[in-house]
């Protein structure tokens, strides 16, 4: 590495440590303001009907700028000396504002909880430097002190604002309808830890990227390697960790507790809510839903490898046709089940027209339970086949021509060409159309919630359907979440036999 | 010295107090959020009572926020509440009041009725009742409708039948559909019906009701003892025989989203659809244009049993931890006071819950439909969902109960034991 390639790579060390610090503060700040909010509240509840009421702090000055910032976030009243929050305080029925309580923090307190472990980071920092000359320059040691100054804040913060809260008010009557813009709405200070407790675990990783820095440093092109590649993916790690870890995690712990929205209690139950779903035949009614409306994945693939064969010939407006097949596939979803429910429909549909042309009974496709799942099979093929479609011209366009001619300079008809050439080399295409498209078919929801509802007799009642039903309509959120288990399980063994097919593919194919 | 420290304290505190305020401004309004399921055309009549409430109240800004979808706003409502940011005001579905009250997260209204000049006693007696859970009152009624049957007055004219009349009976019912089904085109193919057949637990519960059965025991506790009783099951075999004896088009035909036996009625091929007031705003303009000549009857009854229909009604109600708890309240107050009750029953929406706007309303109307709603009034019930928890599972059961019948042809008291069964562990839970 050049000197110049090491001057850029501290730059942008810095500069990501830099944000990262202000991404800390600000979440610090969320926390500090939620923490004070909940202590102004709960002051507000306990003074609720005191009077007469308790006085002004002696800190805060009349004099000084008072300023309400926002009405929808907690209400802050800056001033020269303070950063106070305030709630209003009500009679005893919670109903006229006898006055107003404020918890503030003094921004010397704050100044000084920042400064102290920012300063003893960046010493430790230095010192590291002058230590382990090894690590210098790598940005390791930057990110280490950011979060070293991060962990300080949050334990000196919260320190301060626990000695530095102050009971305030004043004495209000009048106009009550204005004053009621001190109310607070009840502040996300679960959603500030969270933050709190990734930034935490970001140092933690840090630390750890340090600790393990300055050992490798005799092993230097990996260790650049390692850290680059840990680098690369650390975003979608946190998003992964953030948006798909963490909700699976508490989803299995909503599907073995009695999980209300609106409950404080939810005590824990075992297996219960999937026993529950052992013994109900609905669930199975839908998972064995599930499994049939999935065939029409298959299905699909061949009409749509058909079509790609028909679209893959040079021809005159091959391309508009290509389109209007693909059409389907980018349309509103909820258009298309209107749509199809009236094509559909046993008075009026335009299938049961064409059958009428022909003297045969008209039939009831979204009514009869016989025949109301194969109907949104129908459409879901029609949806379907677009994409499909589309993969499939893909890799047919990637098969080299060669093969195929030799093919031909062989003797072997059409048929041979397609059984020994063609379909061997689609294998990997249509590996993955059929493995994503029946885990896909798994989530199948909006033609089922707009077209039957899962009826007729739940003919059509599939598990995602169901679940939706059961959170919300139903209100039970633990069976919904138990059902998304067993769901989640499904797929991913589907994933699992998808990857082991896709591994056991021949390199060439 | 501390007395005299304190009471110094206190101008100063108001001073500063004052200067808030006056930092605040004009623009510092508190905002209320108010959100329902109404449709736009409820949204625009409700919007004039938001401006004269922000007109009578300085400084406050109203934001109405509407869901369309009953389902979804159910899901938006329990999530703002249980997330701590629940909108001020919401609008309570009479059928969800024992939902919510079992969770607790409904402001009681009652003792603050009086302070936002909400008089109870002018209400329907009997619309009030859906909204009392254990002596609390958890929302103000707006608007109700009784279940009734809608009848095609020419079409009975053709049949050479006689209107029906309140209180008309079961067998009455029978020989009315009969007449009316017909092949009118003469292709051999039945193209005008006597009635349809909904599905649904709401539209037949005042059937069940006026054979002096019940959905479940007077307890709540249990279905079994209450819809697997031979009244109850004679009443089921009639109107599940209704498709099969071809005097109702086939159920499972009447999608929801296309809103199929509504435009069976209007076009004049049906003769009986039974619905609540709610159908009125969308067949005004047909019955102005004198397109069709409606008439209401209660649902029919079987003799020796007086009619009996549910009362579905919505209140505004207050979630209990809404930060603007007073001008909440009187939000959801204005809602209701008289003139926005008229309001509301110019366009047709639904039965003013105040009995004299509801009696102006009615006799202002040329229809006569309005005093046949208000005649269902004395025989109005309390919905099941206004005392029973788990409700939304109780009308699946009973709509799955109907599709066992129509659709996979089991016998009556098969499918009413397998929904009593299916109830009764629902309701022990």
């Amino acid at each position: 590495m050049t000197a110049a390639h090491r001057r850029v790579a501290v730059l942008v060390v810095a500069a990501w440590a830099a944000a990262s610090v202000g991404v800390a503060w600000r979440a610090l700040r969320g926390l500090d303001r939620a923490a004070r909010s909940h202590e102004a509240l709960a002051l507000a509840h306990a003074l609720r009907g005191t009077v007469p009421a308790p006085a002004w702090p002696a800190g805060l000055d009349a004099r000084d700028s008072l300023a309400v910032r926002s009405e929808e976030t907690p209400l802050v009243v800056h001033s020269r000396s303070a950063d106070m929050i305030t709630a209003p305080v009500k009679d005893a029925d919670d109903w006229d504002i006898i006055g107003a309580v404020g918890v503030a923090a003094r921004w010397r307190e704050r100044a000084t909880a920042v400064a102290l472990p920012t300063a003893a980071a960046f010493a430790l920092g230095a010192a590291l430097l002058v230590a382990v000359p090894a690590v210098a320059g790598t940005g390791a040691t930057a990110l280490a002190a950011g979060a070293a100054a991060v962990f300080g804040s949050a334990a000196m913060t919260t320190g301060v604002r626990l000695r530095a809260a102050a009971e305030a008010l004043a004495p209000v009557g009048g106009d009550a309808t204005v004053l009621d813009r001190l109310a607070l709405r009840e502040p996300s200070l679960a959603l500030a830890t969270l933050a709190l407790v990734l930034l935490a675990a970001c140092a933690a990783l840090a630390v750890g990227a340090v600790r393990w820095h300055a050992a490798a440093a005799g092993r230097p092109v990996r260790v650049r390697e390692t850290l680059g590649a840990w680098g690369f993916i650390a975003p979608s790690l946190v998003h992964l960790a953030v948006f798909t870890v963490a909700p699976v995690a508490f989803l299995l712990w909503i599907s073995v507790h009695d999980w209300d929205l609106l409950a404080s209690d939810r005590p824990f139950v075992g297996l219960a809510h999937f026993r529950e779903l052992g013994a109900d035949p609905l669930f199975w009614r839908a998972l064995r839903n599930g499994l049939i409306y999935a065939l029409y994945v298959p299905v699909t693939m061949v009409a749509a490898l058909a079509a790609a064969l028909l679209l893959d010939q040079p021809l005159r407006g091959i391309k508009v046709l290509r389109v209007v097949v693909f059409l389907p596939y980018v349309a509103s979803t909820v258009a298309v089940a209107l749509v199809w429910q009236w094509l559909l429909h046993r008075d009026f549909g335009l299938l049961n027209a064409v059958l009428a042309t022909v003297h045969l009974p008209r039939v009831d496709w979204l009514g009869n339970p016989a025949t109301a799942l194969p109907a949104l099979m129908l459409v879901s093929a029609w949806g379907q086949l677009g994409y499909m479609m589309v993969v499939y011209l893909a890799g047919l366009q990637a098969i080299p021509a060669s093969l195929l001619e030799a093919a031909r300079l062989d003797g072997a008809d059409a048929w041979q060409r397609f059984r020994l050439v063609l379909w061997p080399m689609l294998r990997p295409v249509s590996t993955y159309l059929l493995l994503t498209g029946i885990i896909w078919s798994f989530h199948g929801f909006t033609l089922v919630y707009v077209m039957t509802e899962g009826g007729p007799a739940h003919a059509t009642d599939v598990l995602v359907y169901r679940i939706y039903q059961t959170a919300w309509e139903f209100r039970r959120f633990d069976v919904a979440a138990a059902m998304s288990v067993v769901l989640c399980v499904l797929l991913l063994a589907l994933t699992a036999l998808q990857w082991r097919t896709v591994k056991g593919e021949p390199a060439d194919a | 010295m501390a007395r005299g420290s304190r009471s110094m304290r206190a101008p100063r505190a108001v001073a500063a107090w004052a200067f808030v305020l006056a930092a605040c401004g004009a623009d510092d309004a508190v905002t209320l959020r108010i959100t329902s399921w109404q449709s736009p055309e409820e949204n625009a009549i409700d919007a004039v009572e938001f401006r004269s409430f922000e007109a009578a109240h300085p400084g406050v800004r109203i934001v109405n926020d509407p869901v369309s979808n009953s389902a979804e706003y159910r899901e938006k409502v329990l999530t703002s509440i249980g997330a701590g940011s629940p909108p001020d005001v919401f609008l309570l579905d009479g059928i969800d009041v024992a939902a919510f009250a079992a969770r607790d997260v409904v402001l009681d209204l009652q003792p603050f009725a009086e302070r936002v000049g909400v008089q109870l006693g002018l209400f329907f007696p009997q619309v009030v009742e859906p909204f009392r859970v254990r002596g609390k009152l958890l929302a103000f009624p707006k608007g109700f409708s009784p279940m009734v049957y809608y009848y095609n007055r020419a079409l009975f004219a053709e049949a050479g039948l006689a209107p029906p009349k309140h209180g008309w009976t079961q067998d009455e019912f029978l020989a009315a559909v009969r007449a009316l089904t017909r092949d009118t085109d003469g292709d051999g193919v039945v193209d005008q019906w006597g009635t349809v057949l909904d599905r649904r637990l709401y539209a037949w519960q005042a059937w069940i009701w006026s054979a002096g059965a019940d959905v479940l025991t007077a307890d709540g506790a249990r279905a079994t003892g209450a819809i697997d009783q031979p009244a109850a099951e004679r009443t089921l075999t009639l109107l599940t025989d209704l498709p099969k004896r071809g005097y109702a088009p086939s159920p499972s035909t009447v999608g929801r989203s296309l809103g199929y036996e509504e435009r069976l009625f209007y076009s004049g091929r049906l003769g009986l659809m039974t619905s609540g007031h709610w159908m009125i705003p969308r067949m005004r303009r047909y019955l102005e244009q004198g397109r069709v000549q409606l008439g209401v009857v209660s649902v029919p009854r079987t003799p020796g049993h007086q009619v009996k229909t549910p009362l579905f009604a919505s209140g505004w109600a207050v979630p209990y931890n809404t930060p603007h708890r007073k001008l909440a309240v009187e939000l959801a107050a204005w809602m209701v006071r008289a003139d926005a009750q008229r309001r509301r029953a110019a366009s047709g929406l639904e039965i003013p819950t105040v009995m004299t706007v509801a009696y102006e309303s009615a006799a202002k109307d040329r229809t006569g439909m309005e005093m046949d709603f208000l005649w269902q009034v004395p025989y109005g019930g309390v919905p099941w969902g206004a005392r029973v928890a788990q409700y939304r599972e109780v009308e699946k059961a009973m709509r799955d109960l109907v599709d066992r019948v129509v659709v996979d042809r089991v016998t009556v008291r098969e499918a009413t034991r397998e929904a009593a069964t299916v109830v009764d562990r629902v309701l022990s839970r």
